[in-house]
């Protein structure tokens, strides 16, 4: 649903870590980041959110999935061995706790806490879009 | 007995040995071998002089190549700083997105759609 309103293109959708199960969510978020670096952010999102594959928690299989996207692998394991992202990571966090989240998934329509439904979180995507055309 | 300085000849004898050999030395120079030649007194002090001026400009040439260095190096670590900020990291990388279900849409990092959409959405999550 969301995905219907980012490309009718009334929305657009940001995804932001708020890590919270602890080191291998840190490293999965690394690893997106650093993938990101080379443009292919949303295909380790879905490998690590869609396909839920474990084993690209570890070095190895972050690796693997690098291969995978035809990444610079030299480029990729320098940005996950330096922890290249861990500034923007923290960022992140303390943006949350500043968005009073404290839970997964969070949503946020046009900065206002968004509903728990998919159903209502479309009507308040809907209503922010009307808000925002009649301001205009 | 008579000494021999009790002889008014011999006397003179020894005074000039002795005025002869006090010249030899002074004219071999009693400093060592990086010292400046003693010539006469105005000319030791323009040496001396010129030594001190050659040694501050040395001094100040060093400094200087210092200064440069360490500016070089603060400029280069203020070029390695990262950029704090995660919206101006955002525009890094961008593009279409090529493949999977969000084929075609723009992207640019972690934010997917049309820029100029009037909502945005924002979903915070664990991968885990």
């Amino acid at each position: 649903m969301i995905e219907e309103a980012v490309r009718s293109g009334l929305a657009r959708y940001e995804y932001r870590h708020f890590i919270i199960f602890g080191a291998k969510s840190e490293f999965a978020a690394l690893a997106t980041e650093c993938a990101g670096d080379q443009g292919a952010w949303w295909q380790f999102k879905d490998a690590y959110m869609l396909q839920g594959l474990a084993r690209s928690y570890t070095r190895t299989g972050a690796l693997e999935l690098a291969r995978d996207a035809q990444l610079d692998i030299d480029r990729f394991s320098q940005c996950i061995d330096h922890n290249e992202h861990a500034e923007r990571l923290r960022q992140m966090q303390q943006q949350a706790i500043a968005d009073g989240v404290s839970g997964t998934p969070t949503f946020l329509v046009n900065g206002q806490p968004g509903a728990r439904s998919l159903e209502a979180l479309m009507r308040q995507v809907r209503d922010a879009a009307s808000t925002a055309e009649g301001g205009r | 007995m008579t000494r021999p300085w009790q002889r008014p000849w011999r006397l003179a004898t020894w005074l000039t040995a002795c005025l002869l050999l006090s010249g030899l030395a002074a004219a071999c120079g009693s400093g060592g071998q990086d010292a400046p030649p003693q010539t006469n007194s105005s000319e030791t002090v323009r040496s001396a002089r010129a030594h001190r001026e050659a040694s501050i400009m040395q001094q100040q040439q060093y400094q200087q190549q210092q200064q440069q260095s360490a500016a070089s190096e603060q400029a280069v670590a203020d070029d390695s700083k990262p950029t704090p900020d995660p919206t101006q990291e955002a525009v890094v990388a961008s593009g279409q997105i090529d493949s999977g279900h969000r084929y075609g849409l723009p992207f640019s990092r972690n934010i997917v759609g049309d820029p100029e959409a009037p909502v945005l959405i924002v979903e915070y999550s664990d991968f885990q």
